[in-house]
């Protein structure tokens, strides 16, 4: 996982999947941070653990923005019902 | 079994598991997209175990990947804390209001599979069973209407020629199952050339063609690699009724024997429904013999110009024949089973010695295989070594199999292990019944089959041909009415 601090905003690429060993790494980077980038490109799947984390992110009041999400997001998000809080129209950039 | 991984309980499993299923998927027959999904139910279940199975204790897990033609089967096995899946329903007011997303992943799992189940173990442990069906282009979608309407009389007669079955004729081979049997052919897959054409490149079967000068496709005759043993099931035969009674299917039977043999095989078997005779008689035919009576082996079905309406689940008969002709074999037959096992073995040419049981050590636990089939509700326990809680095992299993709509549940016993004449009064209290014998049906060695099922039968409307197979329909009746097994076939 790469990632940059710059003041407020952590721009973050994950070099595998979204699953919980990079969603705790991201959550350890995250709470210093008002402004969440993470780059997906390179995930060929966001699990469920990445997706509570994301959740807790957003309720807490912070900006997240998802760069190249895998199209499987959409459809777990759909699942579980979050679309009221996991907005990806919003969401990604 | 296709591959067994042994993975220690840690987070970094988690990725590679999802990255092996995603490939192992996509070499199995899987579309890109339902790899991605079937690799994200391996990451959720797995999540699952890492966090919860052994909290911060060391442990491990095993992972079967199996596949067939029309599926492709994972199996997680664990031996951590209790658990209980109806506990953990996923709530989407409750993560939405309270963050609570407990049952999450396993909501996910259900979405992603086709079928999704949980079996409890008892001190064996616990599984989690994903299941996703392959899907390819249907025979019925590549042939022209017209097409089918050019089937009529019987054929002038002509000169056949018969080769071995190549990728190049599946498409050929899956025609000819459509349009003799329409949509009624049990093995789904053969209306799908691209499976047929990855079965024969992937080593799954071989099979022999037979076409006319035209090159029309006559005749199909495959066999089939379905057990973890060097037999093989002879499973898809055809020949287009415009040119049946004229030695086609004698013909093809006798080249695949042959091939068998010089590919090493030691036996072959087939199994033949019960719903009619024809198939046993075929069978009867080629000198294959009566081992085994396995009730409600399937949903029922319509056969085609055969039976049109057949009201229960489908009883098949097992019919082998050896390749090697063994003359003597070392046993040890439980006694309420040593004529009835006896006789089967002496119409496969075998003379039993049965050796005598004497007090053996048992290990705490028993050793098993389990294998599901939700697509004919059936199950199979394969014990694989003898423990003190073989029973409660079985008896646990039985109980979610109920609970998953398994309607028969067999278990196979090995004969050359000394403590299955103890085992065998214990399971049959338990309600289990006498199914017969499974010649060289793992691993090279024979197996007692017995059986117990949670749906009712009328054993009178089971169909059969041969004396063996009567003589076991007999014993089957004669232990039915003394167990419990009796109110399931009232």
């Amino acid at each position: 996982m790469d990632f940059l601090q710059t003041g407020a905003r952590l721009d973050i690429t994950l070099r595998r999947d979204f699953n919980l060993l990079t969603a705790r790494k991201v959550a350890s980077l995250a709470d210093e941070a008002e402004e969440i980038h993470i780059d997906l490109a390179r995930s060929r799947l966001v699990d469920s653990e990445a997706l509570m984390l994301l959740f807790r992110l957003v309720r807490a009041g912070k900006q997240v923005k998802l760069k190249s999400p895998p199209p499987i997001l959409g459809e777990i998000i759909h699942i579980l019902g979050l679309e009221t809080v996991l907005n990806l129209e919003e969401l990604v950039e | 079994m296709d591959v067994r991984l042994n993975l220690k309980s840690t987070v970094s499993v988690i990725g590679s598991v999802s990255d092996f299923t995603y490939k192992w998927s996509l070499n199995a027959g899987l579309s890109e997209e339902e790899a991605i999904r079937l690799a994200l139910a391996l990451d959720e279940l797995v999540t699952d175990i890492v966090l919860f199975a052994y909290r911060d204790e060391p442990g491990d897990f095993d992972i079967s990947f199996r596949r067939s033609l029309s599926t492709v089967e994972i199996v997680i096995h664990e031996q951590g804390e209790p658990f209980n899946l109806d506990r953990h329903v996923y709530n989407r007011n409750a993560a939405l209001h309270a963050g609570n997303f407990d049952g999450a992943g396993f909501e996910l799992v259900r979405h992603l599979v086709d079928d999704f189940s949980f079996v409890n173990r008892g001190r064996q442990g616990k599984e989690f069973r994903v299941i996703k069906s392959i899907t390819s282009e249907h025979i019925a979608e590549l042939i022209l209407k017209d097409d089918l309407t050019a089937q009529a009389n019987t054929a002038p007669e002509t000169e056949y020629v018969m080769t071995l079955m190549e990728p190049k004729d599946a498409e050929d081979a899956a025609r000819l199952i459509y349009r003799t049997y329409g949509n009624t052919y049990i093995k789904d897959e053969l209306y799908f050339p691209k499976k047929i054409e990855m079965a024969l490149e992937q080593g799954d079967k071989f099979g022999v063609i037979v076409r006319t000068p035209e090159e029309e496709a006559v005749g199909y005759f495959a066999v089939l690699f379905t057990t973890n043993s060097k037999i093989g099931e002879v499973g898809e035969a055809v020949v287009s009724p415009r040119h049946r009674r004229r030695g086609i299917m004698t013909k093809m039977l006798n080249r695949l024997i042959g091939e068998s043999r010089a590919r090493g095989l030691r036996g072959l078997f087939g199994e033949a429904v019960t719903a009619h005779e024809i198939s046993q008689r075929v069978n009867a035919k080629f000198n294959m013999k009566s081992t085994a009576l396995l009730l409600g082996a399937f949903p029922t079905a319509r056969y085609k110009d055969l039976v049109e309406s057949y009201e229960q689940d489908i009883s098949i008969i097992i019919d082998f024949l050896p390749l090697v002709q063994e003359t003597e074999k070392e046993c040890y037959l439980p006694p309420m089973y040593a004529e009835i096992l006896t006789a089967i073995y002496e119409t496969l040419g075998i003379t039993v010695c049965n050796k005598e049981a004497k007090a053996e050590t048992l290990p705490a636990h028993c050793e098993t295989d389990v294998e599901i089939s939700h697509t004919f509700r059936h199950a199979l326990i394969t014990v694989e070594q003898y423990g003190e809680d073989l029973i409660e095992s079985a008896h646990t299993m039985a109980e979610g199999m109920k609970d998953q709509d398994i309607r028969v549940l067999y278990i196979d016993l090995p004969l050359d292990d000394p403590l299955t004449p103890r085992f065998v009064p214990q399971l049959r209290e338990a309600g289990f019944v006498f199914s017969g014998l499974m010649p060289m049906f793992h691993h090279e060695r024979d197996y007692l089959r017995l059986q117990m099922i949670f749906t009712p039968l009328d054993l009178s409307q089971i169909v059969l041909f041969t004396d063996m197979a009567h003589t076991i329909r007999k014993q089957i009746e004669e232990e039915i009415a003394w167990t419990s097994f009796k109110q399931a076939l009232a």
